[in-house]
């Protein structure tokens, strides 16, 4: 998983503890999201996307090697 | 609704006074003479673990606040651990009880208790220390 969280934050001038304040989270969290290792709920994901004025899915990007569902395409003929 | 705080500061309390009452009644228990060890071991984690609350709470209302918080990993991290703790420190309980009914080691009550204590919190100990050093449960 990769995450902008590093990106955005920069973009707003918030600091790691400042964001983490924000979140409710400890300034560690926030680490550990930024490096990728944190796999966070679906809350918190919120949260944090909602605190630098983004969407879940432009801040986190998983690194799916298999194909999504819109791409099993099923031909009857 | 009480704060954990209170609870705690509760609990310390409630040992200290079971401690005094059982110095008051001990001529009225069996094995009155193993009645003041337990007292004073009662009085005196009651009162430590009151002043160790009290102290721990005064650091964290002088430091900063969000070093405190119990985030959802830290909870996520303590939830695994303790699980993986007992489940480890069941199958060591499983493989002392074969031993026993087998009769390859024959223990007392004392040195399988102290075992099993041992072997739970070291091992919670260090799972603890593996998943906060790795961020998360399935640390990549």
């Amino acid at each position: 998983m990769i995450t902008r969280i590093k990106e955005y934050r920069a973009r707003y001038s918030l600091t790691q503890e400042e964001l983490a304040k924000i979140v409710g989270v400890r300034r560690e969290t926030i680490v550990f999201l930024e490096q990728g290792k944190y796999n966070p709920s679906l809350k918190l994901a919120h949260d944090v996307a909602k605190a630098l004025h983004t969407t879940i899915d432009e801040l986190f990007i998983f690194d799916d090697d298999e194909p999504g569902p819109e791409s099993r395409v099923v031909l009857v003929d | 609704m009480m704060t954990t705080l209170r609870w705690k500061l509760l609990i310390g309390c409630c040992a200290t006074v079971v401690g005094v009452l059982l110095i008051l009644i001990r001529d009225w228990l069996p094995q009155s003479q193993k009645i003041p060890l337990l007292s004073i071991l009662l009085i005196m984690g009651g009162l430590s673990y009151v002043v160790f609350v009290l102290m721990k709470s005064w650091y964290d209302k002088k430091s900063d606040v969000s070093e405190v918080i119990e985030d959802e990993r830290i909870l996520k991290i303590k939830a695994y651990t303790f699980m993986k703790a007992f489940l480890f420190s069941f199958t060591i309980v499983c493989i002392l009880g074969i031993l026993n009914f087998s009769r390859l080691w024959v223990m007392d009550a004392r040195s399988a208790i102290m075992i099993v204590i041992f072997t739970m919190g070291g091992s919670s100990l260090l799972l603890s220390w593996y998943y906060n050093r790795q961020g998360d449960i399935n640390g990549k």
